[in-house]
């Protein structure tokens, strides 16, 4: 079982479960299975050389919340320690067309009305 | 099917041909000259990935400044002097690389074909030799101080049959200036601060916590 953190996200994450009531349920299973195993999701291959460098112990994740016409992602850190516990950091969550670029007009529009 | 914008496929196209200089490519003259030249001769006009006008230094294109600046914000472009020049080398993870250069490939064949003759013929020369070439070519010698030459093609978004959706995200992520930002500051941010367990159950769905 990992701790998991969403303080940075918090009003994000607030807004996406108000959306639906089927949204809601997904991002409750979302979050349950960022706590019973960060790592069944997939890994962010992207993310900048000095990000690795500077904390080479973090993994950065992403989840899918998708019940059309609501796509959200949440991208979190996966903390591994060395006593084997487990913990996550949600650090995005933001609403996404599949298979599209990042709005982020569209994020910030989400965020003033969150 | 995944969708780019056209600020990523020309931030793509610059990187992918970043990669093709093993070391880096020495100063921004022979970026723009290798990219006009593969436009240039891409046999497919209505597709040129980029704008360039006549300046100072032969054909040159705004939308490439832009996409180096953007790429450099991205973390996915770095500049080393080294001698008497700048050293411009791209930053791409392996597994990504061949996956942007087989979506050129496929989707953008022209230009992909006419890329390699245009390495081959600018990427290593001198930087005057480059620009006394390039200056002597018909689009130079035609065209008046500040004139286009060549005008990208005008689509914000372009939507692509056949290329997966994941793909299509990493590729946009990718060169994406603006994420790499927020997620250096964002991951700062959740590093320097102690692990705490919060009850999301209760914040977000109003439940008493169940374990302990």
């Amino acid at each position: 079982m990992a701790s998991v953190d969403t303080s940075l996200v918090r009003k994000e994450l607030k807004a996406i479960a108000a959306r639906s009531k089927v949204v809601r349920k997904l991002l409750y299973e979302a979050l349950e299975g960022l706590e019973e195993d960060p790592s069944q999701y997939s890994e962010l291959e992207m993310y900048p050389a000095e990000l690795r460098q500077k904390y080479p112990d973090v993994v950065l994740r992403k989840v899918y919340i998708e019940h059309n016409p609501h796509n959200y992602r949440l991208v979190f850190i996966h903390w591994t320690f060395e006593d084997s516990s487990e913990h996550v950091d949600v650090i995005y969550a933001f609403p996404r067309k599949r298979g599209y670029p990042i709005d982020w007009e569209q994020v910030e529009q989400f965020l003033r009305d969150a | 099917m995944g969708c780019l914008s056209k600020r990523a496929i020309q931030r793509l196209a610059v990187l992918h041909t970043l990669s093709l200089w093993r070391k880096g490519a020495y100063g921004p003259v022979r970026v723009h000259k290798t990219l006009f030249f593969a436009d240039k001769n891409s046999v497919d006009a209505t597709w040129r990935l980029f704008t360039f006008k006549k300046w100072n230094l032969g054909q040159y294109s705004d939308e490439i400044a832009s996409a180096l600046n953007d790429l450099q914000a991205a973390r996915r472009v770095s500049t080393l002097f080294d001698g008497p020049s700048e050293r411009i080398r791209a930053h791409v993870p392996a597994s990504i690389r061949p996956r942007i250069a087989a979506f050129f490939a496929n989707y953008f064949q022209e230009w992909s074909a006419a890329l390699k003759p245009a390495f081959k013929e600018w990427a290593h020369l001198r930087n005057v030799d480059i620009i006394n070439r390039a200056h002597q070519d018909a689009t130079y010698t035609g065209a008046n101080h500040g004139d286009t030459i060549f005008r990208s093609f005008s689509a914000k978004e372009v939507e692509f049959d056949g290329l997966d959706a994941d793909v299509a995200e990493q590729f946009s992520d990718l060169v994406d200036d603006r994420l790499h930002e927020g997620l250096l500051k964002r991951v700062a941010q959740a590093a320097d601060r102690p692990r705490k367990n919060e009850d999301w159950r209760r914040i977000y769905f109003g439940e008493e916590t169940v374990c302990a």
